[in-house]
């Protein structure tokens, strides 16, 4: 009896405690599913597999921001045919974001440092330079005088627009932690389009092992950047939500230059678009291979890790924007082309033939006026054979001999020409620039920045308004400023941007006409009339 | 007159038979009393009229019952007085039981493990809702569906090394916040500028703009007006206007 009830008792209690322990189980399973923990930084690179899927903790994800002034700037830069603005959304605000690009970045191992590509850099940095060269280029240079025209627009800012005039670029990083943190642009580094960026503190917790070598041919890589999340989290807020995607690829060719070292080298990806472009490639011990900065056909060209620490060591010692050699000349790899374009540069069949079997050289499709190219003669359909006597076989061989002589300074080309048999030797001091196709487009294309560059000469960068848009700022019509250049004129008068000016010394500005030229006498003092805060303004500029 | 001797009259009175004579030194604090005196006068009169009342008669089972009674009670206020009451053999056989019983929980939740690497913690009724203790590096978390408005807190995490293991959030009254009923009310989620979600295995940040595009009105100069649309977000080097090239690169369209 005592036994049976014992087993009675057992049974209850058992029977309690199941249940008790089963109700505890089920609201757990209730409970929403909980995904993952964001990861927090990582002392190592090798990525954190989870489920199959690898997270790279150098990879941080870039936010920059362009606010309506910006914006203008950027549609002067653009194939867009501009004469005026003639409508704007209501929405469209001139001092706030009216864009915000997101693109990946790579966390140096200081936890400070970070290396993007950002697109839109050339908005942050003053006004374009026209790399033009000195009348002394074919000179010797013990006899180089002071250049002239080199005092102007030359003289643009290389660091960002880090005054009280213009808004500073407006960028944030957001680490593998999540946390946003506000970083600082210190400069554009020319020779591989790269933007180097400072945190406040070192915070950022990452670290970064690169691999400079071991690169090659058939290996796997994994390509990281920032991608939209679609309709997977609650967006009642009215954020956009993005995540570090993934993107995985095989490496196919491997480039090196002169000296041996990895120059370039290009991956088939299973997904290939621009917004793959500044994505970090990492291969599969977790090691940073490269930045992405270009599409190349059906393939991403890829930055070499000793490149992007060059780059970042470059601008990080002068703490500004560091320009590339400019010579102002396109051109095209002998080994990349066919016989009718050598003909049509007048080129004989034969000497072209020779030429084309050689694979040596760069033909030059056009030579930019006023650029040392100009300046050293060299004409389209030159063929430049050598750089300081060293063979040229591709784009990345004449770019890397470019960037050894450096700016500024005298290189000895080996040129063969369509109406001379032997080849000739020519000198060329180079000249600098931060973005050489912006350049040539400017002086090969388009006008807005060049024509009529009075004010652009007087730091004043502006675009045309429709009366339509400028009664929306209290003007009637004018030019709307969206730069100064600090240290002017213009901004020691207290010209701003945002300003309009509807007169410039009595005459009327209309978006129709193109009165930029101002009267060129020293010591001269323009009357501006200018709209700000719908308030009519006079400033003096000596 | 000492309040002690009056006390001790008093209790010898209580034991004085109905109908006995008083000791000759009661009735002469009797006498010098007169509090004593009323207090004797009262108790007389009570006991006359309880001694008028007729016997009543206890029901047969009168013992029975007010020991059941008095067993149930004692039953009911100690559970566990019952176990230590047990006989040996079936005390063990529960403890046999509850062990296994532990095992088995202890095998599901390690077989739930990577699923439940982020516990979530819930309040159900806000206006008791005590304060959550999470560890210094938690960032929030965002759920991935939406839930109601509440005062109600979410929060989840977990570091590297403890991505099979789960984590409770523990309240300040010590009580574990998974063993809460929840069911019957929504709770809210803790939503920060830096919030953090996760959308299968990878973070999931949110930027502060939204899809949309600007159209902008543009006079080319020729007399005519082209419009165009500007989009506000732009992923890698997407370009917001088209500028023939993708510029920056080392060497692009073979431009030195």
């Amino acid at each position: 009896m005592a036994v049976k009830e014992a087993l009675r008792r057992v049974v209850l209690v058992f029977i309690a405690v199941s249940w008790s322990v089963a109700s505890a189980m089920a609201q757990t399973t209730a409970a929403p599913q909980q995904p993952n923990k964001p990861r927090t930084p990582s002392s190592v690179a090798t990525p954190v597999v989870s489920e199959g899927r690898a997270v790279a903790p150098q990879v941080v994800t870039v936010v920059h921001r362009l606010n309506g002034l910006k914006m203008f700037r950027l549609l002067l830069r653009s194939q867009e045919r501009v004469q005026a603005i003639a409508g704007l959304d209501d929405a469209f605000k001139l001092m706030e974001d009216v864009h915000t690009n997101v693109i990946a970045g790579l966390a140096l191992d200081d936890g400070q440092t970070v290396v993007t590509w950002l697109p839109e850099a050339e908005i942050e940095l003053g006004l374009p330079t026209i790399p033009f060269a000195a009348p002394e280029a074919l000179l010797p240079a013990a006899a180089w005088p002071a250049s002239p025209r080199a005092s102007t627009r030359a003289k643009s800012p290389l660091s960002p627009m880090h005054d009280n005039l213009n808004d500073p670029p407006d960028l944030t990083v957001i680490g593998p932690d999540g946390k946003q943190r506000a970083a600082r642009y210190v400069g554009l580094d020319g020779v591989t389009g790269l933007s180097i960026l400072k945190l406040s503190d070192k915070n950022l917790g990452t670290t970064s092992v690169t691999k400079d070598d071991g690169i090659f041919a058939g290996q796997r890589v994994r390509l990281f950047g920032p991608e939209p999340v679609k309709q997977t989290v609650v967006t009642n807020n009215g954020n956009l939500y993005v995540r570090i995607g993934e993107t995985p690829g095989t490496i196919s060719t491997v480039s090196r230059a002169p000296s041996g070292a990895v120059s370039r080298f290009r991956a088939r990806l299973t997904r290939l678009s621009p917004a793959n472009i500044g994505g970090v490639a990492i291969n599969d011990a977790g090691e940073t291979v490269g930045i992405v900065d270009g599409i190349d056909g059906s393939e991403a060209s890829i930055l070499p890790t000793a490149l992007i620490r060059l780059a970042a060591k470059r601008v990080l010692t002068q703490q500004s924007s560091v320009p590339k050699p400019w010579l102002g000349v396109t051109g095209e790899p002998v080994a990349t082309l066919d016989m009718d374009q050598f003909v049509n540069r007048g080129w004989q069949v034969d000497r072209a033939t020779t030429l084309a079997e050689d694979h040596r050289g760069i033909l030059l499709t056009w030579i930019a006026p006023g650029s040392p190219a100009a300046f050293a003669a060299l004409r389209a359909g030159d063929v430049i054979l050598k750089v300081n006597d060293e063979e040229i076989q591709t784009g990345d061989d004449f770019s890397w001999w470019l960037q050894q002589a450096g700016p500024s300074n005298s290189v000895r080309f080996t040129v063969a020409r369509p109406d001379r048999t032997t080849p000739e030797a020519i000198n060329v001091r180079l000249s600098e620039s931060l973005d050489p196709t912006l350049a040539v487009d400017i002086l090969k294309h388009r006008s807005p920045l060049a024509k009529g560059s009075s004010l652009l000469d007087q730091g004043i960068e502006t675009i045309a308004l429709q009366p339509a848009v400028a009664s929306r700022l209290g003007a009637n019509a004018g030019l709307l400023i969206i730069y100064v250049q600090p240290a002017t004129a213009a901004s020691r008068a207290g010209l701003r941007p945002g300003d309009v000016i509807e007169s410039i010394d009595g005459r009327r500005i209309s978006s129709s006409t193109r009165p930029l030229l101002l009267a060129n006498s020293p010591g001269a003092t323009y009357t501006f009339d200018i709209v700000r805060n719908k308030q009519k303004i006079r400033v003096y500029v000596d | 007159m000492r309040k002690t001797n009056c006390n001790a009259i008093r209790r010898e009175l209580d034991e004085i038979m109905l109908g006995e004579s008083h000791r000759a030194p009661v009735s002469l604090h009797l006498q010098q009393c007169s509090d004593c005196q009323e207090f004797h006068q009262g108790r007389t009169k009570l006991r006359q009229l309880v001694g008028s009342l007729e016997t009543v008669e206890a029901p047969a089972d009168f013992d029975f019952r007010l020991r059941a009674r008095l067993a149930n009670e004692k039953a009911e206020s100690a559970h566990w007085l019952m176990f230590a009451q047990w006989s040996p053999g079936a005390r063990g056989l529960v403890l046999a039981g509850f062990v296994l019983l532990l095992g088995v929980v202890v095998v599901l939740n390690h077989w739930r493990g990577p699923r439940n690497n982020a516990t979530v913690a819930r309040v159900e009724n806000p206006a008791t809702q005590p304060t959550l203790v999470l560890p210094k590096d938690t960032a929030g978390v965002v759920l991935p569906k939406p839930v109601a408005p509440a005062n109600g807190a979410v929060a989840a995490n977990s570091t590297p090394k403890q991505l099979h293991k789960t984590v409770v959030a523990v309240s300040k009254l010590r009580q574990p916040l998974l063993a809460r009923d929840f069911s019957l009310s929504p709770a809210s989620v803790v939503r920060q500028q830096e919030s953090v979600a996760t959308a299968g295995d990878l973070a999931v940040f949110p930027i502060d703009t939204s899809y949309q595009s600007l159209k902008v009105s543009l006079d080319d100069g020729n007399g005519t007006w082209h419009t165009i649309s500007l989009p506000t977000v732009s992923f890698g080097s997407q370009r917001v206007l088209a500028t023939g090239s993708l510029s920056n690169q080392l060497s692009p369209k073979g431009v030195w």
